[in-house]
């Protein structure tokens, strides 16, 4: 008797629908409500590290920025007896770190039209350097102001692209933000 | 233009002439300075300047080399005379074309013949070599 009720028992569950419990509606609505918080969860840290890497490039070109303020101001700070090897190496070292500054974003068509403009600039205060480079080894007579008046204009110019390039760092960090 | 800036001008033209005329013996000191030691502890120094041309001039120079239609730049050049007191190594007189444009028609007089003394000199030195 006892096995006919518990065999009766089973024939009656396996003939329900399983949709008609609210056993399997709670688990799926749990399910569901599971996947939609990992997709959530998914966006979130895709948008976290958007974030994160928009900041780590905005503090990148403010770095730049800074950078490039420096050199501006050691541009624009020259010095009346300028002599030929100062000038030489002031000129070596700003053209080494501007290129260095720009290279990364040679891609970008308004970097590359300042860099095209820098290039001609420091190519022509290097040649404006080596019409005053010394013939006499120990000139003893050198006038203080000839370096400065050859090379005045020279890093004037190159400051203003200096300024131009940062300019359109900070554009870029402002628009990041 | 007042008297005194035209008796500078009468000088600077004066030493102008007598570079030309080979009097005044310039020294080449870097490519584009000269200085002529007068002997009176006072050294003079004429200098030529090439400007870079403005970005706005680069960009004209860019689109009209595009078009064709400008082939020369609008490089200019800029001349400085001073004089230095060879005693206390001081400037006694600084004339620039920059901020005296008037007297720059003299300054590149006299930066042009101090250009072509050291070759007058130079061909000196060759002749005696060749003995000529």
């Amino acid at each position: 008797m006892k096995v006919e009720d518990g065999l009766g028992e089973v024939l009656k569950i396996l003939n329900e629908n399983f949709y008609e419990g609210s056993e399997f509606w709670i688990n799926l609505i749990v399910g569901v409500i599971g996947v939609i918080f990992s997709i959530m969860a998914f966006w979130q840290a895709k948008k976290a590290k958007e974030a994160a890497s928009a900041a780590a490039r905005t503090v990148k070109i403010q770095s730049l920025t800074i950078e490039l303020t420096e050199i501006a101001q050691r541009l624009d700070k020259l010095d009346y007896n300028l002599d030929f090897q100062s000038a030489r190496d002031l000129l070596n070292e700003v053209s080494r770190r501007l290129r260095r500054i720009i290279a990364p974003f040679n891609d970008r068509d308004d970097i590359a039209q300042l860099k095209n403009d820098l290039t001609i600039v420091i190519s022509e205060a290097k040649r404006a350097l080596d019409n005053v480079r010394p013939q006499i080894s120990d000139d003893e007579d050198a006038i203080a102001n000839n370096i400065y008046f050859a090379m005045q204009g020279h890093f004037s110019s190159i400051s203003d692209i200096t300024a131009d390039i940062t300019g359109l760092f900070e554009k870029n960090s402002i628009e990041a933000m | 233009m007042n008297n005194e800036t035209m008796k500078l001008l009468g000088n600077l033209n004066e030493i102008a002439r007598r570079s030309s005329s080979g009097s005044i013996n310039w020294i080449q000191v870097s490519p584009s300075i000269f200085h002529w030691d007068q002997g009176g502890g006072l050294i003079a120094s004429i200098q030529k300047a090439s400007e870079s041309p403005s970005r706005y001039s680069q960009n004209l120079i860019k689109k009209a080399t595009l078009i064709g239609a400008l082939n020369a730049t609008l490089e200019e050049s800029q001349y400085l005379f001073q004089v230095l007191s060879k005693q206390d190594k001081g400037t006694v007189v600084s004339l620039s074309s920059r901020e005296r444009p008037e007297l720059k028609e003299s300054l590149m007089a006299i930066y042009n013949y101090a250009e072509r003394s050291i070759d007058s000199s130079a061909n000196n030195v060759l002749g005696s070599l060749l003995g000529r």
